[in-house]
Formats: C-alpha cells, structure tokens, sequence
C-alpha cells in the first residue's frame, strides 16, 4: 500500500551534513532523543521530547515547544519551553546543535542548477593577475638592479620564489575554505592575493609620484597606514571566501582595525618620538621630468629651515619625551 | 646614501675619544713649580726609558673616578704633578665625570708607592682635552714635572717616553720617537711613534732630561704605534690661568658648552674662510673641503658594475671634541656621484632612491639630544633643480647646540646625478645654517661641452 508523503524534514549538523531526515506521511511529528520520537536526533543538547509538529489551518507547520531546556530558534528568533509557533518552509530551524530543514510537498521544486562550467573569464583574469604580479616583482627587482647579467642569472629563482610564496599563501587559505565551506576556492584565494600585491605597490606608487610632483611630503609619510589599510581589505576579501555568510562580522573586522589599528599605530609612534610618522624626509626619488613644482633659491630653502629652531624648543622643553635611547654608563680606561 | 668607506678612515678612538683644546676658568697667578726649567744641562746619566721612569715615578700618578655611592671604580687614566703644592695635570676625558656629575663620581689619585688620596677638579680645557686636578688633602711637598719650553723644540725623530697605568696593570713607561705634530689636525697635536694604551690617557711624555713635552690622549687603532699626545704649552697654560681656581662642585655644563661655542665659531670660521674645492663629475661640481682643512677618501667605479659608473668621496675634519655628553664639534661630507647612459630614467631615479633614502638623521632621541627635527625642498642651484633635506637635533644639557646635518641630490639629469651630505656636529643654530648653505651654494651643473 503506497503512502503519500506529505513533507520532508532533513537533520543537518553544523558543517551542514545530513545525520538524519524523516519522510513525513502524517501529522503531528515529535521530535527528540527518545527512541520512540519519530525523528530521532543524536543531539546532547536537545531534550528526550522537544518539538511536536503539526499541521495548521493556514497550511504552515505549527511547532510547539516541548519539555526542553535549550529550546529553539526559527532564524534568529528564539523560543522556550511551551511555546508555539509557525515554521515556513525555507527558515532553518535550530535545537542544541543540529539544524532541521523542512520541505512540504506542495511547496514548487526548484529549477535544476547547472554543473559549475569551466568559466574562460575567470581562468583569463586569474592568469593576468598572477602575470601582473609577477611582472610587478620581477619589474621592481629590476628597477632595483645595477647590472643585466646578474639580474637574469636571478630570474628563475625570483619568479619561482614569488610563485612559491604566492601558492602557500593561496594554500593556506585554501585548507581554510576547504574546512569551512567545503571547497577549497584555491583560484579565487590567488586572484585576491595577487591584487593585495598589485593594490599595494598602486596606492604606493600613487602617493608617491604625487609627492614628488608637487613636493607633497606629507602623502609619504604615512606609508605603513595606508599599507595596512590595503592588507585589511585584502583579509577581509580572503575571509569572505572562507566565510561567505559572515559578511556583516568581516565588516565588523575591517572597521575595528581601521577605529583602533591605525589610531593605535599613529598614538604609539606619537608617543615614541612625538609625531605620528617614522620618515623624516621624503624618501622616494621619480625622474626629473615628473617634477612640476618650481624649486626655491637657496637663501628661501634657508629662511624656511630656520623654523626648526623652534620646534626643536618644543622638544627642548618636553623633557620626559625621548628617555627611550640608551644612555650607557662610562666605564673603563681612559 | 650608501656611501661606503673602502679605504681606511681615521679611527680615532683610544684611550678615550679624541679631544682638543680651548680656555678654562678664571685664573691668577702663574706658580713657580709650572714654569718651564732651564735649559737642563747634559745629564751625566744614560738617556734611556729606565732613567725616564726613574726620574718620574715620584710625580706619575693613576688618576680614579669613583661612584660616590659604591666607591667602585668608574674609569680610570694617568696623571702628574705640575706643583709641589699638589697640583696635577689629566686629561678632560679622564676627568669629565667628575666634571659633569660631581654627585655621583669622585675623583682619586694613586702615586706609585702610596695610597688613594682624594683629588679635586681646578680647571679643564676640553678643547684640548685636558683637566687640572688639586689633592684635596691640604700640605705636603710633592715633587713636580717641570715642562720643556717652547723655545727648545724637539727634533723629529727624537726619543721620548710615554708613562702611565695601563689597563689599571700597574705603571708603566714606552718608548717612542717624537714625529712632528698630526697634519691637518684642527688643534695641534704631536704625533708620537711609539705605544700608548687604554689608561694612559693623561700620562705625562717625557724628553731625555725627564721633562714634560706633551700628555698622552689618543692612538689609532687601525695601525701600529700611531698615537697623539697634547702639546704640553696648552698643560701650561691651563696651569698659569687656573692653578688658584675654586674646585668645581657643581655640574659644569655651562662651562662645557661655553667652551665648545668657542670651539664650533672657530670651526665654523674656519670652514666658511676656507673655499670649498670643486670636485668635478661629469658636468657637476662637487664641494668638498680643502685640503689643508680635512681628509678626503674617494674610490671610483666599481669594476663589477658595468652599467653604472659610480663615485664617492668621504671627507673629515678632525677637529673632534670630547665633551663628556658625547665626541662632538666637527664635520664629515661625503658625496655620490652617478652616471648610467644605458638605464631608462625609472631605472635610474629607482637607483637613486636606493641611496637617497637610505639616510639617519636621529628620528629617535635619547637623554643627551632631541629627536631631529627636518625641513625640504626642491631647491635651484643656477638652473639645476635639487632635493634637499636640513636636520637638525638639539643636545639637551650642552644649552644652545645642535648637530646638524644636510642631504642634496641633484634632479636634473635623466640619468645622472649627485648626491652630497654634510654632517656638523656641535654647532651653535645660526652657524649651522649658515655652514648648510654654504654647502648648497657650492653645488653646480655645468653641461659638458
């Protein structure tokens, strides 16, 4: 004799695998760690007897809460003992540790997905990406460079060396991905690394020609901040990948290292030497053409130096600042 | 800037760092026992280091700085007695701790057969490193050096002896020739061929006649037997203007620093009075001092780097003071210079950079000096365009003094280009300005015909 199937519960764990699920042919359904409950579930923290579930006259499930000590959840609203409520299909609904899922049988079957296709555009962009970055460094190393010959003798071992450090950082949060969503995502984690690099060296570069055209020496002072707020996003892009529902938690990481990272790096050097860059002077030399600003006579460059005189004062006179540097005692022959 | 230093370069360290010369306290008159003898009739004894040490070990003391607290010794020199009333000569290094933390350190002299005595600071010249001590026990004959006058001058080549405490061993006496005084150097200095080590700073140098021609102070440690004595006129000096001085109790900071002003105008007058040489590269040309003002080491291209023609120059004046706080009172320029027809002008401003940036300026201070404080521009220098950077940092307890440093790099030139950094340490703030401009006036392009 056939019976008609009125709904399927599925019992997920954590990670989402299923540890148990139940055709359902008639209402109500319990659902606990009894033997005697219809759907039995393998959950210390769920009671011999939590849920009865019924059918109600609106066509929902109707849930009543049992004898339980944890109670449940429907999305992120929670419910304790002797308590009802409804249960749309699609909300996951939570005791203890194990998630259930529920389909009825009049609820539309969804389309069929597609397998996941070889994706040409992404495979061409994680190319580029990767030879952009490479080129970047192997471009830096040579800019670096006095000579040819040492500088090709280096080429395999710099290029293998880039793609070394690339693949076990991309690895790294492969294993990562793997654990947490179950795929590994390994192209996806070069991709984001190889723009952290290429990102990086831009916004540097950026500031840097900036500067030197226009003598803006304040856009290269605070080089590390803008580096780490670089490195940020780039975390932030891997952990998305490893964690795709914890959007709002990632966004909760990026402010706080942008609210108490940079002011903390800014306070420690202010408090170290008081001022809140470690570079003196602009640094970064570009070739002579970009320059646009018009130089000054020597004798203006001297009046505008005098004002150190006076900052130096101030320095002066903050004598608890700068007890940092060592002070060795004298002792020996003289 | 990278600038590397291929070819030995004076390493004036020693028994001590080097010192010079300059004024000292108030003074009264000048003390018989101080005045030089009279020309010594021919000794009827064998001139040799035996009879050196003979005749001196009753004047040759060991010179003690103790913690006041432990009465453990803090450093240690040499030291002789220019009076019978107990007056002794040193060094200002030796000294210098009991002249600028009189509360913590005293001052002891050990004769050779005798016991500990406390000693007192009279004077000090740190120009020419040298301190005048006083026995604080009042009375006693003691038996004095006399000098060798001025008028007598001794012969290069001349044997003299060198006597002191070694490394706190026990007295000792060396043999050496008497060579003339150091070429270039900003105070006179005798340039002794003969051994001095640690401890025997402040030790007495003696001709055959047994008479004081100069104190030890200083030796090279990157050669054999090249070791520098203070001429003993300024030991006399110091004797005649401060031999009735009251000792110094209190930190002598101000007399340190009113000193060293003396020192930097002299230098600064110096080095402004002096051209600055031009040192040519292809169309630049370079300032560096002159010859008879500091030592120049300069090496060319490097033969492993064919692309890139390379050349640095350091250069120092020795007019190097020790002011207790730290060596101070001189100047270093050095200079790179680059050409590297065959870079494109990103590969060559990379290359730039690389020495540019590779600059310490004292970002961090520390007890004795500030933090730097820095000013830059893009400067014109008759229609060369340069980078430059003026840093200074201020000494906290030597009031009114700054070290000073400036780095310029030429942005004229795609693929060449100079770059220079002039260091002055211990200068008053308008003299170190004026000694940076100076520099940077001196920069000039002129394109190679």
């Amino acid at each position: 004799m056939s019976t008609t199937v009125l709904a399927l519960i599925e019992a997920l764990d954590r990670h989402g695998n299923v540890q148990a699920r139940l055709p359902v042919t008639q209402w109500p359904v319990t659902v606990g760690r009894d033997l005697n409950a219809d759907l039995v579930l393998d959950d210390v923290h769920v009671a011999a007897w939590h849920l009865r579930l019924e059918q109600s006259a609106t066509g929902c499930l109707d849930v009543q809460v049992l004898d339980t000590h944890n109670g449940a959840t429907l999305g992120t609203r929670h419910h304790g003992r002797d308590t009802r409520f409804d249960w749309i299909p699609g909300q996951v609904l939570t005791l203890g540790r194990t998630l259930l899922q529920l389909r009825l049988a009049d609820t539309p079957v969804a389309n069929e997905q597609p397998l996941p296709q070889w994706q040409w555009r992404t495979a061409v962009g994680s190319v580029v990406l990767v030879l952009a970055a490479v080129l970047l460094t192997l471009g830096q190393t040579w800019f670096k460079s006095t000579e040819t010959t040492p500088f090709l003798q280096a080429l395999p071992l710099t290029v293998l060396g880039f793609l070394a450090g690339l693949s076990f950082w991309a690895g790294l949060w492969a294993m990562l991905t793997k654990l947490f969503s179950g795929h590994p995502q390994f192209w996806r984690h070069v991709r984001i690394a190889c723009a952290i690099v290429l990102a990086s060296f831009a916004v540097d570069s950026v500031l840097e020609v900036l500067a030197f055209m226009a003598s803006w020496e304040v856009l290269t002072r605070f080089e590390n901040v803008t580096t780490l707020l670089v490195l940020s996003l780039g975390l932030c892009a891997h952990m998305l990948v490893v964690a795709p529902k914890r959007r709002r938690a990632l966004t909760l990481f990026l402010g706080l290292v942008l609210v108490l990272g940079v002011p903390s790096m800014l306070g420690t050097q202010w408090l170290k030497n008081k001022r809140l860059s470690q570079q003196l002077y602009m640094s970064q030399v570009y070739p002579p053409s970009w320059r646009v600003v018009a130089p000054v006579p020597v004798t203006q460059f001297m009046q505008e130096a005098a004002s150190i005189e006076q900052r130096l004062a101030v320095r002066l006179q903050d004598k608890d600042s700068d007890d940092s540097g060592s002070d060795k005692g004298a002792a020996g022959d003289d | 800037m990278t600038f590397t230093f291929r070819c030995v370069r004076a390493a004036l360290l020693a028994l001590g760092p080097l010192l010079v010369a300059g004024h000292t306290l108030a003074q009264t008159k000048p003390l018989p026992a101080a005045s030089p003898a009279p020309a010594a009739a021919p000794l009827p004894l064998s001139h040799d280091a035996q009879r050196a040490y003979e005749g001196a070990r009753d004047k040759l003391v060991q010179i003690r700085t103790l913690l006041r607290n432990s009465d453990t010794q803090a450093s240690v020199g040499s030291g002789f007695f220019v009076s019978a009333s107990g007056l002794i000569i040193t060094n200002f290094h030796v000294a210098s701790q009991m002249a600028l933390e009189p509360e913590r350190y005293r001052g002891v002299y050990v004769p050779v057969d005798g016991k500990e005595e406390p000693v007192q600071l009279l004077a000090f010249d740190v120009q020419h490193d040298l301190a005048l001590l006083r026995v604080q026990t009042p009375g006693g004959d003691h038996p004095a050096l006399s000098f060798r006058g001025k008028a007598e001058p001794l012969a290069r080549g001349e044997r003299i002896y060198s006597l002191g405490n070694p490394k706190d061993i026990g007295f000792a006496v060396t043999e050496g020739t008497y060579n003339g005084l150091v070429q270039r150097s900003f105070y006179p200095r005798i340039f002794f061929g003969g051994t001095i080590n640690p401890g025997m700073s402040g030790g007495p140098v003696l001709d055959d006649a047994g008479r004081v021609v100069g104190i030890n102070v200083s030796k090279r440690l990157d050669g054999e037997q090249l070791s520098f004595l203070v001429p003993a006129e300024f030991a006399q000096t110091l004797l005649q203007h401060a031999a009735t001085a009251t000792p110094l109790t209190k930190p002598a900071y101000a007399e340190v620093t009113r000193q060293l002003m003396l020192h930097q105008e002299l230098l600064t007058q110096r080095f402004l009075q002096t051209p600055l040489k031009a040192q040519k590269y292809v169309g630049y040309s370079i300032p560096v001092p002159d010859d008879a003002l500091a030592r120049c080491w300069g090496n060319g291209r490097d033969v492993d780097m064919k692309a890139f023609d390379i050349e640095r120059t350091n250069c120092q004046l020795d007019s190097h003071v020790f002011a207790g706080e730290a060596t101070t009172g001189y100047v270093h320029l050095r200079y790179e210079a680059y050409d590297a027809p065959k870079f494109s002008a990103l590969r060559f401003a990379n290359l730039q950079t690389q020495s540019f940036r590779n600059e310490q300026f004292g970002a961090q201070g520390s007890r004795k000096m500030t933090a730097a404080e820095c000013s830059e521009r893009y400067i014109d220098r008759d229609g060369m365009a340069m980078r430059a950077v003026v840093c200074m940092t201020a000494y906290r307890k030597l009031v009114g003094l700054y070290d000073m440093s400036v780095l310029v790099a030429s942005l004229n030139r795609p693929t060449q280009a100079v770059q220079g950094r002039m260091d002055v340490r211990g200068v008053n703030f308008a003299n170190g300005l004026k000694l940076a401009a100076q520099y940077l006036d001196a920069f000039k392009w002129e394109a190679p015909r």
